[in-house]
């Protein structure tokens, strides 16, 4: 676990910036796949004078993109600001000039175009009877970031949709994709976040968020570990089936129950377990012990389950995100030197580190 | 595994050979992440184990603040004398290192992460844990101390000795671990350097 800071490079930019021209203004959204006009209304902006341009940091990503590196958020309560962090952190990393997707895959919708400065998907009644179009893709502004979401705003039983829109974020050629599925641990979400490079779960520091982040986190650990038809999957089902009375409470029970009979099995349900590293982001703290929550947080599924979670520290309660987002501006390109711009920096740089990447500005 | 059968040292998240003060601080800051009644525990300990822990780690507290209890549980623990508290010669004649867990062969690839991930103190730290080694394990093999380990792990780059030391340091600490040397070396100071070099461009005098 790691417990230094890095340092918070100042947010403005350390080489000159580079004028983005043309400024288009923020709020037209470019579909790159034609959707159906007749089907949606896109809202009209009145207010046309907030249009900011968007300053590149000339920094780099200096890793040679081979496979889009994946960063999903999922998880936890809903409201923890979840869809923000993962908004502004896609809007940081375009700026640093490498191609990014954000994708909304939250069953019960996102938001996330909310927090981009774009508008709302309207369909008409009658396109709902309809077969459903491509997920959309549009550009914002002129950062360069796409967002994919699917086509009309998702409700229940939508689960196609959200699959097809994962497949097209994924298939976008881009370098960071960043994945927001909401808090539901169905299979979709699951699998996802187990197979993505770094799965996020943002947690307010208070008990319901964190109790509804324990239970999503174990229901991945266990999906990991008794998901499939490979061998100790198998064992490992079986055991637990068997147990009755609740013996094996903790992964390390089961790991413990399983070397007796099956060592093999034993040894790979240890590594699944070691090398789950979920990473725990804290948002909206508000005072020192908030802060040091995430390293509480990580310390405590250590204790219990033997993971190895990551922290990501912490993000300040700020009121210019909440002034930016109910004026739904885009809290990166409307206030890039606020408090949670900084914090946003931060956690892009301890997360990329995690993953193995160095961010150098 | 519960409290009971834990080691009191590992329960409080100390080395062996742990000061007093360090015990006090430990303490304070676990009974404090570790309340039954705080958030932390909320939804992953039920509150019977939530006061089990919290008695557990007083307990330790207790005993390991005494010098009477804390000498006569060193001693059940460790009859040869604690690892930490030994001379580095004494403890090689004493008793070999506890031989290795079987490491895997490919740690990276355990850890999910591309072959030519570069091996920076966050990456030799996941290793080590998949590795199932402690800093102790470590230390004991090297020499190297637990404060410079804690701070290579770390990329505290500011606490952390002279370039021509770390060299050295990071090398053994990924040998330990099955990785090349060279190629950690290069990757360790590789990023140690990029601070260097930002840190000189902010203090340029």
């Amino acid at each position: 676990m790691s417990e230094d800071e890095p340092e918070v490079t100042p947010p403005e930019p350390v080489d000159p910036p580079e004028p983005v021209d043309p400024p288009e203004p923020v709020d037209t959204p470019e579909p790159v796949d034609t959707p159906e006009p007749v089907d949606t209304i896109d809202v009209e902006d009145e207010d046309d004078t907030h249009d900011t341009e968007f300053v590149s940091l000339g920094g780099e990503l200096p890793w040679e993109p081979s496979e889009p590196l994946k960063v999903v958020f999922a998880g936890g309560k809903g409201g923890t600001g979840r869809s923000l962090v993962a908004a502004n952190l896609a809007l940081f990393l375009s700026r640093l000039g490498r191609e990014v997707v954000v994708a909304d895959l939250d069953p019960s919708g996102s938001n996330l175009h909310t927090y981009l400065g774009l508008d709302p998907l309207l369909p008409k009644a009658g396109a709902l009877l309809r077969a459903p179009g491509p997920p959309r893709i549009e550009t914002v502004g002129s950062t360069g970031l796409r967002l994919c979401r699917p086509p009309w705003p998702m409700g229940s039983g939508d689960e196609p949709l959200r699959a097809e829109a994962l497949d097209a974020a994924l298939s976008q050629g881009a370098d960071v994709v960043i994945l927001d599925l909401g808090t539901q641990a169905d299979e979709l979400t699951l699998d996802t976040f187990l197979t993505a490079d770094a799965g996020i779960v943002v947690v307010l520091p208070e008990p319901v968020a964190i109790e509804r982040a324990y239970a999503f986190l174990r229901s991945a650990l266990y999906r990991r570990l008794l998901h499939g038809d490979d061998e100790p999957a198998v064992v490992a089902r079986a055991l637990l089936a068997a147990d009755q009375v609740g013996q094996l409470d903790t992964p390390a029970d089961l790991v413990s129950a399983l070397g007796g009979v099956h060592p093999n099995a034993a040894d790979a349900i240890r590594a699944r377990v070691l090398s789950f590293t979920p990473r725990i982001l804290i948002n909206g703290c508000r005072s020192r012990a908030d802060r040091e929550m995430a390293p509480g947080l990580v310390s405590a599924l250590r204790r219990r389950w033997g993971i190895n979670a990551i922290p990501l520290g912490g993000i300040e309660y700020d009121e210019v995100a909440w002034e930016a987002t109910r004026r739904r501006r885009a809290v990166m390109v409307e206030y890039p030197a606020c408090a949670m711009a900084g914090h946003i920096e931060r956690l892009a740089r301890r997360l990329l580190t995690t993953m193995g990447k160095e961010l150098r500005i | 595994m519960t409290e009971e059968d834990e080691d009191l040292y590992a329960l409080l998240e100390l080395d062996p050979g742990a000061t007093d003060d360090e015990i006090r601080r430990a303490f304070k800051m676990l009974t404090g992440r570790f309340d039954p009644g705080g958030p932390v525990m909320y939804g992953l300990f039920s509150a019977r184990e939530g006061h089990r822990l919290a008695k557990a780690l007083r307990d330790a507290y207790d005993t390991l603040m005494d010098p009477e209890k804390r000498r006569s549980y060193d001693r059940s623990v460790y009859p040869e004398g604690h690892p930490s508290l030994r001379r580095a010669d004494e403890r090689v004649a004493a008793a070999p290192p506890r031989p290795l867990p079987s490491l895997p062969t490919d740690p990276l690839a355990v850890l999910q992460l591309p072959p030519e991930t570069p091996l920076t103190g966050m990456v030799l730290m996941r290793v080590r844990q998949v590795c199932n080694l402690t800093l102790e394990d470590i230390a004991d093999r090297t020499k190297i101390s637990m404060f410079t380990l804690r701070c290579i792990e770390g990329d505290a780059y500011s606490d952390l000795p002279a370039a021509v030391y770390l060299r050295g340091f990071v090398r053994q600490v990924a040998e330990q671990l099955r990785l090349e040397g060279d190629r950690a070396v290069t990757d360790y100071m590789e990023a140690y350097e990029a601070w260097r070099a930002e840190e000189a461009r902010k203090k340029p005098w």
